[in-house]
Parts: C-alpha cells; structure tokens; sequence
C-alpha cells in the first residue's frame, strides 16, 4: 500500500534538514511546533546536537494558540528571547503544526522583523517532505537574504548544499567552512561555487544568475573517504543522495555496469539511463528482484528489504537521512 | 556555537520564589509564556519517547501489541532509535500522511485496509498480535479526527481489538495530556471479571519496581498475594487478569485519570501512593496505607536499611554538595529537600516550578534560602554556566550541565521507591563518587 511502511522508519523530514544546515550558524532558530518536532529533530537527526550548542528553541505551540493564532503571543516570545542574546538572525522553522493551521509565514516574518530589527528568514517546511526540501528551503533563503554584491574582486571557491545529513565531515581544504551569515555572504564574492547535493542546486543557480558566480556539481574525493569500492566487472548498485552516488560511480568506471538510485531529489542534468528514482518499501524489493546485482552499496538500514533470493554482495554506505546512523 | 549572550542564565534563589508564591511564579518558569529552549536536557520534555517511555513506547506496555503510527514522517522519525531494541521488532508500523491526505482526509479511509496488510505481513513470521494501536498526532488534534470511531472500523476488519493513542503534543498543558491518554487507553482494554480480594494492580509506571521495593512485601503483609504490574505481564492473558484486582495502587498523578476509569467501569477502587525520599514521610505514607487496611505493618528492616545507606554516604564523604535536576527518578524539589533535610547542600535545582511544589520549595527555603532554581526550558539556559561549587550532579539534565564532576543520572529502567529507593539513590551517589569526573550516567 502507497505510504504504508512495515519494515523501515521514516526518513529524515524537511524540517530536520532545514536544521541541519542552520544549526552551526549564528542565528537563532525557532521551530513552529509544540516541542515534539524539535525534539525529534535534535534528539535523532541531528548529529552535533550532544556535543555543539545551538540556539535552537520550540514555539512551544499550544492547541489553544493553534486555535485562535496567537502570533503576538509568539512574537513576544520570540522577542524576549532574542533580547537574551546576539544573533546575527532569526530563523522560523515550519512542521505539520503551521502547516495544517495556515500560518502566514510572510505576516509574521514582518511582525518579527519589526519588533527584533534583525533578519528574519521563514522556512515553509511541513514534516511531511524529505529532509532535502528542507536543505534545498534553508539554503535558498539564506544565499537570497546575506548574499549581495560586494564589488570586490571575486576570490576563492564556496560551497553549497553541504549538510550532515549527507556527510559525516563538513571540511574541505582550502573552503571556508560555512559558520556565519558572512561566510554565507561570502558564497556571491567567490571565483567558483562547488555544489555537493542536488539540494544546493536552486541555491547555486540563484547566486550564478543575481552574481554571475558559476558553479560544478560535485562530491571532492575529501568528502568521500572510508569508502571500500567493490572490484571490477561487476553490475553494481548504489542507492544514495545523487551527488554521491554519481562520484562512486565516476570511481568504478571498470564496473561492468553501474545504476544509481535514490529516495530522494534528483537533478535530471545528472541522471542517467537506467537510474532509478525509489518512493515506496516495495519499490527496493522490487528493484533487486529484477536485476541481477552483483553488489549493492546502501545503508544497511534497508537490508531487511532484500529479496530472500538476493545472492549478491552489500557494501555499507551509511546515510544518516536513512537511518541516523554516521559514516565512520 | 559561535553567538554572545547578553544575560547569564536565569535563576530565583528558593527564598525568592517561595517569598513570591503559587500565584506569583515569574513569567519566565511557565513554559508557554516563553520559547522552550533545545538541549539535552530538555530532550525529556520535548520528545519524551526519544528516550524513556513517551506514547509510543507506552502505547506497546501491552504484550504482544504492535502500533501503527498515522502521521507525517517528522512524527514517527525517532522510533527508529527504538526499532533496534529486539524488544521493539516488528512492532511498529508507519502510515505516512502527504499534503493531500490532510486536505481530503482520504488517509483515514486507508487505515483499516493498512491494519489488514500489517496482520498479513506479521502472518509470515508467524505472528498474530493482540492488540493493534493507532497512534495519531498533533496534526490530528487540529482537524478533530474521530479515531474512536476509526479505531472500531479497523477492528471490525482485523477482528483484534484496537485502540487509539494521541501523541498530541500540543494537548500538553492540557486537561489530558498524552501520557494521561496513553494509560486510559491501554487500562480501557482491562475486561470486567470476578474480583479476586487478593490482588491488586499497581498502575503508573511502564518499567517495574525494583526487585527489592519493599512495597511488594508491605502489600503480603497487607494479605495480598497477587501484585500486578503491566510491565511484568508475559502475554495478553496476564494483562487481562489485572482486571481482576481488587483495587489499584497508583504511584504515578499521571494514572489517576485511567484509575478513575477503572473504579467508575469496574468499580476498582484505587489509592494513590507517592514517589518520595524523606524519610520520615516515607514511613508515614505506609502507615497511612496500613491503616486503611486496619491492620498494623513492620517495615522497620527496610526503613533501618535506608538509613544506614545514608550514613554510609555521610561517612565516606562528608556534607556533599549537590546539584538536583529534574530528569530523575524523583520529583527534583522533594529530593532536594530530602538532601537538605540529612544534612546535604543542594546548590541548585533544575526543575519546573508549579503551585504543586510550593510547600517543597517553603521547606526548602527555610533551609538553605540560596539554593538557586532553574528552569531547564528557559532560553538563556542556553548560556549556563556554573556558579556554585557542586560535589555531585543528580539527574541526567545535571549531568549534562556538570560533565566534569561526578554525577548519577538515577532515571534508569526499573523504578525505586520507597525506603529501597532511598538505598538505590545512595548506591548510585556513592558509584558516581567512586568513579572519575563525568561519573555513572
């Protein structure tokens, strides 16, 4: 049945990857909810969250606030806490909660912005969409409110569309680390932009078309290590954020045949024949019954799934979005 | 986290707060008046299920029950954490809404042909549950989605009984909150049945008492025989023989509505017991109990034993200071003051001030006025720093706090309780003291 899942948990939501990607930066963050999305976004899917402080705060919604849509009361709210503390800008996270009520993203974004005098950024994530809408949402909003020309001379190289729920190490050399509404503003000065996820895309195009900065879409060998490759002459599988899945593929070129699939965001300049787009439990099992894989490389979280007649080898490729598990 | 704070982390010192009153509570200890701050510490209250028991592990204490969870994806992402518990397996299941779903509400039609497919797919593992769980969520609370009458639909189909659970966190603060629902829902499945004057229940907790809790052996000397406890029942015949009980012991508030039901369905009296560490009040409490019965109870073994315990304690390391939070086995303002009472420091509380509280907070007062209160929801906890020298950090939110000094986080499966549970929080202090900075957890 569409949508019933009996064997896997649901992936990482929007909302968490909106979070993802502000999560490091220095602004506050507050999620529209009554504090369960908030918990289930830091206490599962995000990775730094034990270890890196964030300003991260619920709404702390309540049904009656639902009801009568309180946006003074919540504006208020956010107010004292921003007094509390020097953030370079505020962030609205959305969930199933606003979604469902039809908060006016762009009414409150106003009220707050008024009282707060700071940036405010509204991220119109609902809960019900993969974590990379919420990526893709939180990039394009932070590139379209930092970015502007500086009318200096363009130096350097950026990237875009980074996050942990795609990679367990964020750094690469010689590119700035994306901490702070500057290093984000830095993306419209740069020579070159590297975009590691399709996610990134929309954020890329917006910066080549206001800024005139070009960009590649790739995943640098940096970001792809502890990898074991599979021999050659084999028929492989790899189901994986695209980006990745295509730079393995790029590294087997001996492979006898290669197909990526993917849960998620495809960018259609980057497909090719024979690439499979992936939505339902079934559609794995299916997939891997009707082709004769010599390996797969995947989360291990969909193992379960295989086929009983599946003979073939499986190389783990953890993918937090999967399964909330991190590369080592 | 690379953002200056512009204020240190918010505190009332006991003295303040107690001078203020139930009526008085600064704006900044209620929760809804200010956002709730995300940290470790707060993960309790945000997610209760992404660790101990939130509805979704309580919506399965029925043994051999399995769950559908009916919600966007956001809802049901952190039970992967509990699919790898082999305890869990084949448990839970996920009916994920999209947008149009919450439009037209089609997915409501979709339920019972879900529940139907789960009940084929577990068939092949050989597997018949129990009872099938429909967990729904906030976005449910929203639209006022009758899953009663859903839930009867579905069990109609799969002819297992089915029940709703609301994991409606928006109903938080409200006159049910999910984990009150949670119970009614799980105890309206206790089938009317010849009383048993022996046996009783003891309803509130989803993990058991310790193995050693001398409430079992007041409860023999009490004439009882039988002592139920869900989390103890090995299969669904067990569970349905609690409704046989002659009356319900409850030991957590948040049972008291599913108690209620249970005395007007069944006519199931019941006697709400509290969690406490005081001493003396513990012993109280019993005697009370006693005398309901008419009949007169020697616990002093285990009262004499929790005493030496604590002695013990003091021996070995003199007036400790500690630090008391609120993600513990224990209500954080009646521990501390429990403390305060033997002769211990508390430096600090990490809690939720209510006008429940207050008498704990007057005693604690008068005690050790200073004693500084924080609410762990409130953002500028963001910024905390410790100010006060502390020995030994009590709760998994202090631990947090203090990952340098020795801690006992005291909030693990099985649950103390009385003069055995006094014994239990020595041994864990005493553990966490032996052990290196950032101590047991």
């Amino acid at each position: 049945m569409k949508g019933l899942r009996k064997v896997l948990t649901p992936f990482a939501p929007d909302q968490s990857g909106a979070v993802s990607v502000l999560y490091a930066l220095d602004g506050m963050i507050v999620v529209l909810d009554a504090g369960g999305c908030t918990g289930n976004i830091c206490g599962f899917d995000e990775p730094r969250w034990q270890h890196e402080k964030s300003a991260i705060f619920s709404a702390g919604l309540r049904d009656m606030d639902a009801v009568f849509g309180r946006d003074k009361e919540l504006v208020e709210k956010v107010k004292i806490a921003a007094d509390q503390m020097d953030a370079a800008f505020i962030v609205l996270v959305g969930t199933p909660v606003p979604a469902v009520i039809g908060t006016d993203y762009h009414g409150l974004k106003r009220m707050l912005e008024k009282e707060v005098n700071l940036p405010v950024l509204a991220i119109e994530t609902n809960g019900m969409a993969l974590y990379d809408c919420g990526i893709e949402a939180a990039w394009l909003a932070l590139v379209k409110t930092f970015c502007k020309n500086s009318g200096q001379p363009k130096r350097g190289v950026g990237i875009i569309g980074v996050s942990p729920m795609d990679f367990p190490d964020n750094k690469l050399r010689n590119v700035p680390e994306i901490t702070s509404v500057n290093s984000i503003a830095a993306l419209a000065n740069t020579e070159r932009n590297i975009v590691v996820s399709p996610a990134g895309r929309k954020a890329a195009d917006y910066l080549k078309k206001t800024f005139g900065v070009p960009y590649t879409c790739t995943v640098p060998d940096e970001l792809l290590t502890n990898i074991d490759l599979p021999a050659d002459d084999k028929n492989i599988l790899i189901i994986h954020q695209q980006y990745i899945a295509n730079a393995l593929r790029k590294k087997m070129s001996k492979a006898k045949n290669v197909t990526v699939a993917s849960w998620f965001m495809a960018d259609k300049k980057q497909w090719q024949l024979g690439d499979v787009k992936l939505k339902e439990e079934d559609d794995f099992t299916s997939l891997i019954a009707a082709h004769h894989y010599d390996v797969i490389m995947t989360d291990a979280v969909l193992k379960p799934l295989l086929p009983e007649n599946f003979k073939g080898a499986w190389v783990d490729l953890p993918h937090f979005a999967l399964s909330g598990r991190k590369a080592v | 986290m690379t953002m200056q704070s512009r204020t240190d982390a918010l505190y009332y010192t006991a003295a303040e707060l107690s001078a203020r009153g139930a009526d008085n509570i600064p704006d900044a200890f209620v929760s809804h008046n200010r956002l709730i701050y995300s940290s470790p510490a707060t993960l309790a209250y945000n997610s209760p299920g992404a660790e101990g028991f939130g509805v979704k592990r309580a919506g399965l204490a029925i043994p051999g029950s399995v769950m559908l969870i009916v919600s966007p994806g956001c809802c049901g992402r952190n039970t992967s954490a509990l699919m790898r518990m082999p305890e869990y397996d084949k448990r839970f299941f996920y009916l994920e809404m999209d947008e149009t779903d919450l439009i037209t509400g089609r997915y409501l039609k979709k339920i019972p042909e879900a529940a139907q497919e789960i009940m084929a797919f577990l068939e092949k593992y050989g597997r018949k549950p129990t009872v099938l769980m429909i967990c729904i969520t906030c976005v449910d609370a929203l639209l006022g989605t009758d899953m009663e009458r859903v839930a009867r639909q579905t069990q109609d189909v799969i002819d297992i009984p089915t029940r709703p659970c609301y994991m409606y966190a928006l109903t938080r603060e409200g006159r049910k909150p999910p984990m009150v629902h949670v119970r009614q829902s799980l105890y309206a499945l206790l089938p009317k049945q010849q009383r048993v004057v022996t046996t009783a229940n003891i309803l509130g907790y989803f993990t058991p008492l310790t193995a050693d809790c001398e409430l079992r052996n007041f409860l023999q000397q009490l004439g009882i025989r039988t002592i139920n406890e869900i989390s103890r029942c090995e299969d669904f015949d067990a569970f349905e023989a609690m409704g046989a009980a002659n009356f319900n012991l409850v030991l957590d508030a948040e049972a008291l509505p599913a108690a209620d039901d249970l005395q007007k369905r069944l006519a199931m009296p019941y006697i709400q017991l509290t969690r406490m560490y005081q001493m003396d009040k513990i012993k109280h409490q019993y005697q009370a109990l006693a005398q309901v019965f008419k009949k007169s109870v020697n616990l002093e073994t285990d009262r004499q034993h929790a005493r030496d315990a604590i002695e013990t304690l003091k021996n070995r390391y003199g007036k400790l200071t500690f630090s008391v939070g609120e993600v513990i086995n224990a209500n954080p303002f009646e521990l501390a003051l429990a403390l305060l009472r033997e002769g211990f420091d508390v430096a600090e509380i990490f809690g939720t001030v209510t006008s429940d509280v207050m008498p704990w907070l007057a005693k604690i007062a008068a005690i050790s006025p200073e004693t500084k209160v924080y609410s762990n929801l409130e953002p500028s906890m963001l910024f905390y720093k410790s100010v006060s020298p502390v020995d030994c950090a009590l709760g998994e939110d202090a631990c947090y706090y203090h990952p340098d000094i020795p801690g006992a986080a005291f909030n693990g499966g099985d649950q103390p309780f009385g003069f055995s549970g006094v014994v239990h929080l020595c041994e864990a202090i005493d553990k966490a003291m032996q052990a290196d900075a950032g101590g047991i957890r």
